[in-house]
């Protein structure tokens, strides 16, 4: 097959494209567990009062023995519940949400906590909040802490854009 | 302007054109270096997530 010198060379140069591309996303992904949320669970979104984790006593943030920490919160129309968390920086934070009624969306500006929310569906992402990232976005204190919003970024009825929440970001020291 | 001879001519019609291919090269370059940036300088920047 005759393949003009010109083909031949912008086919290696898109092919070190792609593969330069490529090896940084299964670096990341293997080196720095950088993957997109793939948690599958189940949950009956009507019955969520009724489940232990989902009920209202028991949302919000919670520290676990190894010092991550994990925070359960309800997206519905519309707001968040708990609508206002403190969590510290530089720990990995694994959020757990659920809705109790249609589809909705968590993002908090400034870190890559960004997924969407399925009815009938737990929905799950872990990641680290960079003190010095969230500083940009959001409110800061006088005692150093920031606060970021947490937006719903699915639209889920006619007050969407008025659904969202506040994480307060503390410093962790070093 | 310099004068092309007819061989020049017809040799520089027959070869790849150089000038196509570094637009191609200069554009291929800048293409990977946003998405490099964008990726490790945006997107890693701000913590992997899982």
């Amino acid at each position: 097959m005759q393949v003009d010198t010109l083909e031949r060379r912008w086919v290696w140069v898109t092919g070190l494209i792609v593969v330069t591309m490529l090896a940084s996303i299964i670096y990341t992904a293997f080196k720095l567990h950088a993957q997109p949320p793939s948690n599958v669970e189940i949950i009956d979104s009507t019955q969520l009062h009724l489940t232990e984790e989902f009920a209202e006593d028991n949302l919000g943030p919670r520290s676990n023995a190894d010092g991550s920490v994990t925070v359960v919160l309800v997206a519905h129309r519309y707001g968040f519940s708990p609508n206002q968390i403190e969590l510290p920086a530089g720990v990995p934070v694994t959020f757990r949400v659920a809705t109790a009624d249609t589809l909705h969306g968590l993002h908090i500006p400034g870190t890559n906590i960004d997924t969407m929310v399925v009815p009938g569906y737990v929905s799950e992402i872990t990641a680290s909040i960079q003190y010095h990232e969230v500083v940009k976005y959001g409110s800061l204190h006088a005692d150093g802490k920031v606060t970021v919003p947490i937006y719903c970024n699915e639209f889920c009825g006619l007050n969407h854009h008025f659904m969202w929440s506040r994480v307060t970001v503390t410093r962790t020291p070093g | 302007m310099s004068k092309v001879t007819p061989e020049e001519e017809k040799e520089i019609l027959n070869s790849s054109p150089k000038g196509t291919f570094a637009l191609m090269l200069a554009y291929g370059a800048m293409l990977l270096v946003a998405w490099l940036l964008l990726y490790f300088g945006r997107y890693m920047a701000l913590g992997p997530a899982s």
